[in-house]
């Protein structure tokens, strides 16, 4: 049964680093079950964010960037800026789910290429706007700078969280829109 | 043969082929060597632009002719140069290993073939040489270019070597005549030959014979003069033929620069005819594309051709960017036989890589010494070489490659072009060319390989897979899934330990385990110069070198160590200095960064390499360990893919291990690694370190953290807690700074377990309490209006264990209350308690652990909101069990106060465990720079803001009133009266403390007086009053007597009263405000007269307020009797503006024996008075208490009565106090105006509606008050202010009158009116009296008789003329002096009468001199005028009208 890629995790980080929101995305399909553990998918978030901090300075232009870290032949990493310093990273399990078709098991195996994950970051990006249109979500408050002392500051709006799960759970690679 | 040898001599450089019948080639071939490679040349091609090749590596290679006969001498050669001799030798055995092909591109056929000609003499040239060479170059040249293609494209080159010794050695080449250097010339030479002239030299018959005629033609011909030192004896000429030439080095230089200058042209032209050849070809295949039957292979050899003859001429970039495009092409290629698009090509793939797993295990006869070599870094075991040991091409070709045996190619081809670009140690080492000191490696392109590798191996290891699982099973042994997984991570493992030691950068050995003891490469070291950054670049410190060298060597043995130094941060010392240079050398951090991620790489494959058999190092250890319960937990509304997961994760075969089947199936270099548990925690130790170290040069600190993070959890496995808790200790702070709270907590949890382990007990406790608050303020924030918990963990337990650990250890440790319970509130009303003084206040907190835990004790302060240094202490009698959810405490406080009180602290208390929260706001100071406040911007403050409890006595407590005593004299202390009344209470003693709060009041407590309760015990201490039983409803009064230091309108003091019953020690808090100042003012005003003096006194209103002054009285004293003169009725109201005036007359009492003292002498004024503001308030105060009483609001009153008082004070400015005194009545405000909603807020909800209805009521039946002056309340408002009057006395009292004599005057009842012009006489008479001197009332020393006084009248020249006497002298004993004058009035209208002056004159005997001397004037009286008539005298009587003579002291 070949398989094809899907999103294991999606992460929204906040501009001083602090995780907004982490989706995590089982494999699915008969016989590759697979949970995703939260810790790890923290630790690897946690872990990217140097990347993006190294390649801040030297990126000029655009938000994409691209391939963070492949973390072995299954799990990488890709990471998308957006204007006010939120990164988005979602990480792609190469063998996520059953292909759907032969041919897309063996595509998967050559990789992806730059632009298939940029309808899901562009996706992303949008349900990230629409949740700061909410008069209800004020930014400052997950913001640690601004707001020492509390909790967590995650997002807890359930329509961002119900967007990104779709997200993650809707893309493929070689859409053009989700 | 060596793949990586052939590839690096046939593709990166240049090949010349020399035939050398003569044997001399090595003669010259080390100076070639030397001089080689050949720099900067120039290739334009039309298509491109102008390409500059900076250097060019050329191989020599013999042809065959010269391979097979003239080996001899070549061996014979002695060499100590060993660079020409290898070259010699490799290019020889090339020439033996190439194969012919047909398709081209494939092949190294030389650029240039060189004749390398020993002619000794012009005869010999004539003879043989020219012959030979002619046939040479018919064999050579003809033959191949012939068949028309320009794949092998070539040119050739007669190098004309002139052995030392010879005729030829002599012939000279350059122009004898020119001795200046810069204008050396070669001789000329023409190619003209002139008949019957034969040129002179061998050169120039050479170049005539070879060399094309016309414009265009190409000097093929180079000359080479040997050197005699250099020659070896046997070569030499003997005898010698002719006197060698000598040449200067000028000359020397400049035939070399000549052959290699014409080497670079004849090497260039070939180079370009083969370029436009091959770009011919590809285009031709382009062309084809959409055919079908294009094969992808066969463009792929066309373009590579293309891409080595670049490669091979030096212009690696585009070399490289054509393997770019190839590698993009292939991609398309696949994907597009993959999603079946791919109908019409011919382009065909192998299924699957037959030999690669022999490649990876090692079995295959690969050599790896290619790759052992560079073990010294202890990284890298296993050759990765052997990997791609492989004739790739001979399968393109084919058309038989598989997928990724064609990306490994490619990969491998790239990498060798990027390396070779970077101008690495191994790249110039397969040039053969020495590491050139001025150029370093190029950092950022060796981290282009590490960025390339890193894709490329999770990509390629996918299609290795892939590969692997579709290889048919019969073939070989069968490969399960296990093998396919081992064999993959083996490949990951081994390429990436491959790219690694390719990419090893000399700079980077500084990270490097031993490096430090050992000096770096020649001249590569960084010099501590590079690293010193403009202008503050460095974004550390910089250290010197001594130090750094110092510090790093322990540093780099163990991590920890360096950061337990106090330096922030977990980064060490020499990691930081490695940093600091990091940022210096361009591509660095890059190099750093890539490379550690392909340590992490190798250690991934590692880890799951060991989970075949079970075992796991670090955070995966850690995962497994724990019970996974909380994802099957969560809410099903979620959906039911969760559920699926979490059943996907029973299934979960990984944690199985599987120990037999795979262990196999790992290359030897993995093997020992997974030898044992210990050997793969040592290499997953050692990679870890590895790739610190690397992350750590890159500054990337949260890699850096995470592997430490590893590090120590992988102690902690091992067993070495101490270690693990250090390392997670520094580590706990970087993690706490980032907000990544699931990982810290998990972190934490490691920690606690290790602390617990160490039996460090406060730390361990502290760890616990730190993770209990996270969770706690996690929970705090989600259960306020989200249900849903992400990240939570079970903390069931820890908060017992935490102060069970705190009992067991004794350990005292105050902890934020807010960060373990959220929610805290206080009602906002208290509940007295039924049957004694104090209330109960309710304390609400939300508990969001999972552990009841009993608190020992709760206590609360709350502080006076107008008064900070009041404190309440609030306490709950009994221990508490906290259990989950929201949890009521009630507080019980044994004190009565009024007033608002803000919460101040909260204390719970659980064995050595203390919860405390501070309520008040920390005045954080605040710098102001011109009034505005800099530093951090004002916090954005989501807590409410300070809850705040009205107190009040309940109806029966204890109570005290302090009150100013009424009456005042104002000569001696002023009085403060307190009651106390006991209400319920027995009192069995009280305590009594008033502390003054206003400035320089004192209190003088020692002259107390009791009324209804006695001292006890002495009294007590200083400022505090003991006094002994109460018994209930019972009042006492206490008097005491205060003063003031200065005039002050208000005193202020503070009541603590601590008083004990039979049910316990009670407090009672009270403040008060007083007005000290007296609202009114006298003034005295006296006059003299012989037998009586007129005292009148005005009194005022200090304040805009009226006063209604009841009563006055003159008290007479032993002295003095008084009698009212002109006293206003009583009952009078002053204002400002409406003074009331008194007036009495005083007489002297018969002197008394006995010494009278001056204050028995002094008169005494009472007067009775209320201030109306007193009287308004009053009559409201009374009248609303007399309500309350017969209402239902009863309990209340010690609430509602003060604060009604404190309202109408308010309310009573002096023009509102103005009107009502005047209409004797008072507007009061509305229910809602009063403001009483405030208070009604702040008392139980169930008494509300009754309170409200209930004061509603009173406001609608007192819309006005009527404050009635007289009456009952009156008096008791009324107060009483005796003032003493000092009746001054003076020495002597002089007594002026005048008497009209004759009648020309008008004589009207009660006024005499003189006439203008019209003399008058009248009589002026003097008296005196002593009555009125100190001496006569005091019967102290007595005015010396003698003194003489001198009598004077004046008048006003322009109102009077005055006649007769006015000057007489008199004394003392004289009793009455008459004057006669005449009195002419001169000016209508009232005038005032003469003036009589009495002076003393000094006495003549001198006695008491000064003393005596006074001046006396006369004063003197207006007349009203009442009538127009001319003018008008009244003469005052003398008895009724005196003239007043007063002594000015």
């Amino acid at each position: 049964m070949s398989r094809s890629p899907s999103v294991a995790c999606i992460g929204v980080i906040g501009r001083n680093n602090n995780p907004l929101h982490i989706a995590l995305f089982p494999a699915t399909g008969q016989g590759h079950e697979q949970h995703r553990d939260k810790l790890e998918y923290s630790f690897m978030l946690n872990s990217c964010l140097d990347i993006f901090e190294a390649r801040m300075p030297s990126k000029t232009v655009g938000h994409d960037f691209g391939l963070l870290h492949a973390l072995d032949e299954r799990i990488a990493m890709y990471g998308w800026l957006t204007n006010t310093g939120v990164k988005l990273v979602i990480v792609v399990d190469m063998e996520g789910r059953t292909a759907p078709t032969p041919e897309a098991g063996k595509t998967a195996i050559l990789g992806l290429r730059n632009s298939d994950l940029a309808p899901a970051f562009q996706a992303l990006q949008t349900a990230y706007i629409r949740l700061l249109r909410n008069p209800f979500y004020v930014p400052d408050e997950h913001d640690p700078k601004l707001h020492k002392g509390r909790g967590s500051l995650q997002i807890t709006s359930p329509r961002f969280i119900n967007e990104v799960d779709r997200i993650g759970k809707a893309w493929l690679p070689g859409m053009t829109a989700i | 043969m060596n793949a990586r040898a052939m590839e690096a001599s046939s593709s990166s450089k240049v090949t010349v082929e020399y035939h050398d019948p003569s044997g001399v080639f090595p003669l010259i071939s080390r100076e070639i060597a030397g001089r080689l490679p050949l720099r900067n040349l120039n290739w334009q091609s039309p298509s491109r632009p102008l390409r500059q090749i900076r250097q060019l590596h050329v191989d020599f290679v013999p042809d065959k002719f010269t391979e097979t006969a003239l080996r001899p001498p070549i061996q014979r050669f002695d060499s100590n140069g060993p660079t020409s001799v290898e070259i010699v030798r490799s290019g020889r055995r090339d020439a033996v290993k190439e194969r012919r092909h047909q398709i081209p591109g494939l092949k190294t056929s030389p650029y240039l073939k060189l004749y390398v000609l020993r002619c000794d003499d012009k005869d010999t040239y004539k003879d043989t040489e020219r012959k030979r060479i002619r046939e040479w170059l018919r064999d050579s040249t003809q033959a191949e270019s012939s068949t028309g293609d320009n794949h092998d494209a070539f040119e050739w080159l007669i190098l004309h070597v002139v052995v030392p010794g010879t005729t030829a050695a002599s012939e000279p080449r350059w122009r004898e005549s020119v001795k200046e250097p810069d204008e050396l010339k070669e001789r000329k030479t023409s190619n003209v030959k002139f008949p019957g002239k034969p040129p002179r030299t061998v050169f120039d018959r050479l170049r005539a014979d070879f060399n094309d005629s016309g414009k265009a033609g190409v000097d093929r011909v180079a000359q080479i003069r040997l050197l005699k030192q250099n020659m070896p004896p046997d070569l030499l000429p003997t005898p010698t033929v002719a006197e060698t030439l000598e040449e200067t080095t000028q000359e020397r230089e400049l035939s070399w620069k000549d052959l290699l200058d014409k080497l670079k042209v004849l090497i260039l032209g070939p180079f370009d005819a083969r370029v436009r050849q091959y770009e011919v070809d590809i285009a031709e295949q382009e062309s084809r594309r959409s055919l079908p039957g294009w094969n992808f292979c066969t463009f792929f050899i066309h373009k590579e051709g293309l891409a080595k003859a670049l490669e091979s001429i030096g212009l690696v970039e585009d070399a490289l960017a054509l393997y770019d495009e190839l590698s993009l092409g292939l991609e398309t290629a696949v994907r597009e036989i993959a999603s079946g698009q791919a109908d019409g090509t011919a382009t065909s793939f192998a299924a699957y890589t037959n030999d690669i797993v022999d490649r990876i295990l090692g079995f295959s006869k690969a050599t790896m010494n290619g790759a052992m070599k560079r073990d010294s870094n202890g990284l890298q075991h296993s050759s990765g070489a052997g990997l791609f040991s492989k004739d790739y091409r001979e399968e393109i070709v084919r058309s038989n490659i598989s997928v990724f045996d064609f990306f490994c190619y490619l990969f491998i081809r790239q990498k060798a072009l990027i390396l070779r670009l970077a101008n690495t140690a191994a790249a110039n080492a397969e040039l053969g060319a020495a590491r050139s000191s001025d150029s370093s490696e190029d950092l950022v392109l060796i981290s282009e390989v590490c960025w390339r590798a890193s894709s490329f191996i999770p990509n390629s290891a996918r299609s290795l897979r892939q590969e692997l699982q579709s290889m048919p099973k019969s073939t070989e042994k069968a490969l399960n899934s296990h093998d396919v997984d081992a064999i993959t991570y083996s490949w990951i493992y081994l390429v990436a330990g491959y790219i690694l030691s390719e990419t090893i950068a000399p700079v980077l050995d500084l990270v490097q385990l031993d490096s430090n003891s050992k000096p770096l490469v020649n001249g590569t070291s960084p010099q501590r110069s590079d690293f010193s950054f403009a202008m503050g670049a460095s974004p550390y410190p910089e250290r010197s070198s001594s130090l750094a060298v110092r510090q790093s060597a322990p540093d780099l043995h163990r991590p920890s160590v360096a950061m337990s130094e106090e330096s922030a941060g977990t980064i060490t010392g020499s990691e930081i200095d490695l940093g600091t240079k990091a940022a210096g050398i361009p591509g660095l951090p890059e190099l750093a960064t890539y490379r550690a991620e392909l340590v992490v790489m190798q250690r991934k494959m590692l880890e799951d390499l060991a989970q075949h058999r079970g075992w796991l190092a670090g955070w995966a250890a850690v995962e497994h360990s724990k019970p996974r319960l909380e994802d099957v937990e969560l809410d099903a509304s979620n959906n039911d893919e969760r559920a699926e997961s979490a059943g996907g994760i029973q299934a979960t075969p990984e944690t199985e291990p599987i120990k037999s089947a795979s262990i196999a199936l790992v290359p030897p270099s993995l093997a020992t690694a997974l030898e044992s548990e210990q050997a793969f925690q040592s290499a997953f130790e050692r990679l870890s370190d590895q790739a610190m170290r690397y992350y750590a040069v890159a500054t990337q600190s949260k890699s850096v953290d995470l592997i430490i993070g590893d590090l120590a959890l992988l102690k902690r496995q091992q067993g070495d807690t101490v270690t693990a808790e250090d390392y997670i200790r520094h580590l706990l702070p970087s993690f706490e700074a980032d907000t990544w709270s699931s990982t810290e907590a998990e972190l934490l949890l490691v920690y606690i377990s290790c602390l617990e382990e160490l039996q460090r007990h406060l730390e361990h406790l502290e760890a616990v309490l730190k993770l209990l608050s996270k969770v706690a303020k996690k929970r705090m924030v989600h259960t306020s209006f989200v249900t849903q918990i992400y990240d939570d963990f079970d903390v069931s337990g820890v908060l017992q264990k935490a102060i069970d650990i705190s009992a067991a250890h004794s350990i005292q440790l105050d902890c934020r209350l807010e960060d373990f319970f959220g929610d805290v509130q206080f009602d906002e009303h208290i509940v007295h308690h039924d049957d004694m003084d104090g209330f109960t206040l309710r304390l609400r907190l939300r508990h969001v652990l999972d552990d009841a835990v009993e608190v020992e004790e709760v206590a609360a302060s709350l502080v006076a909101a107008q008064d900070p240094a009041q404190v309440i202490m609030l306490r709950c009698a009994r221990s508490v069990v906290v259990r989950p959810g929201l949890v009521d405490v009630n507080l019980d406080c044994s004190t009565s106060a009024l007033g608002p009180f803000l919460l101040g602290s909260l204390k719970l208390k659980a064995r050595g465990l203390t919860f405390v929260k501070d309520f008040q706001p920390s005045k954080a100071p605040t710098v102001l720079v011109n009034g505005n406040g800099i530093g951090s911007p004002a916090p954005v403050r989501n807590e409410p803001l300070q809850s705040s409890v009205f107190l009040y006595p309940s109806e029966s407590s204890f109570n005290l009133q302090a009150e100013l005593v009424r009456d005042i004299r104002l000569d001696k202390p002023r009085h403060l009266l307190l009651t106390l009344s006991s209400g319920r209470n027995e009192v069995e003693g009280v305590d009594l403390r008033i502390k003054p709060t206003s400035a320089g009041l004192r209190l003088h407590l020692a002259d107390a007086d009791l009324e209804g309760i006695v001292l006890s015990g002495g009294g007590g201490k200083p400022g505090q009053l003991a006094m002994s039983s109460l018994s209930a409803g019972q009042s006492a009064l206490i008097t005491i007597p205060y003063t003031v230091d200065q005039a002050t309108p208000d005193i202020s003091m503070r009541f603590e009263v601590h008083y004990r019953t039979p049910k316990g020690p009670f407090t009672y808090l009270t403040s008060t405000v007083l007005r000290h100042e007296l609202p009114l003012d006298v003034e005295v005003n006296e006059r003299f007269r012989m037998k009586y003096l007129t005292s009148s006194f005005t009194l005022r209103t200090l304040r805009p307020a009226p006063l209604l002054v009841l009563d006055t009285h003159l008290r007479e004293s032993m002295a003095y009797t008084v009698e009212a003169s002109s006293v206003p009725s009583a009952s009078s109201t002053i204002t400002e503006t409406m003074p009331a005036r008194l007036r009495y007359k005083i007489f002297r009492k018969a002197p008394s024996s006995g010494k009278m003292i001056k204050r028995n002498a002094s008169l005494a004024l009472d007067v009775k008075y209320v201030s109306f503001v007193d009287l308004i308030a009053t009559t409201v105060r009374e009248s609303f208490a007399e309500f309350l009483n017969a209402s239902g609001c009863r309990p209340l009153r010690h609430l509602l009565c003060p604060i009604m008082d404190q309202k109408v004070w308010g309310l009573l400015h002096a023009p509102h106090v103005e009107l009502s005194a005047v209409s004797q009545q008072l507007r009061m405000p509305s229910f809602q105006e009063f403001g009483w909603n405030n208070i009604i807020d702040t008392l139980p909800p169930g008494a509300k509606p009754d309170v409200e209805a209930c004061l509603q009521k009173w406001h609608s039946e007192h819309i006005t008050i009527a404050t009635a002056t007289e009456g009952a309340l009156t008096e008791k408002v009324a107060r009483c202010v005796t003032i003493a009057v000092d009746v001054p006395t003076v020495d002597i009292v002089f007594n002026a009158s005048m008497i009209v004599q004759d009648k020309g005057y008008i004589d009207v009842p009660g006024q005499k009116i003189l006439i203008l012009g019209t003399p008058v006489t009248a009589e002026i008479s003097v008296r005196h009296t002593f009555d009125w001197s100190a001496s006569s009332v005091f019967g102290s020393k007595q005015l010396d008789s003698k003194t003489s006084f001198v009598i004077e009248i004046q008048a006003d020249r322009e109102a009077w003329l005055v006649g007769g006497r006015r000057r007489a002298r008199v004394t003392l004993d004289m009793d009455n002096t008459v004057l006669g004058i005449v009195l002419v009035p001169l000016r209508l209208g009232t005038l005032a009468l003469p003036h009589v002056t009495v002076q003393a004159q000094a006495p003549t005997t001198n006695e008491g001199g000064s003393q005596e001397a006074k001046a006396m004037t006369l004063r003197d009286q207006v007349l009203r005028d009442r009538a127009q008539l001319p003018s008008r005298l009244l003469s005052p009587d003398e008895d009724t009208r005196p003239y007043q003579l007063a002594t000015s002291h």
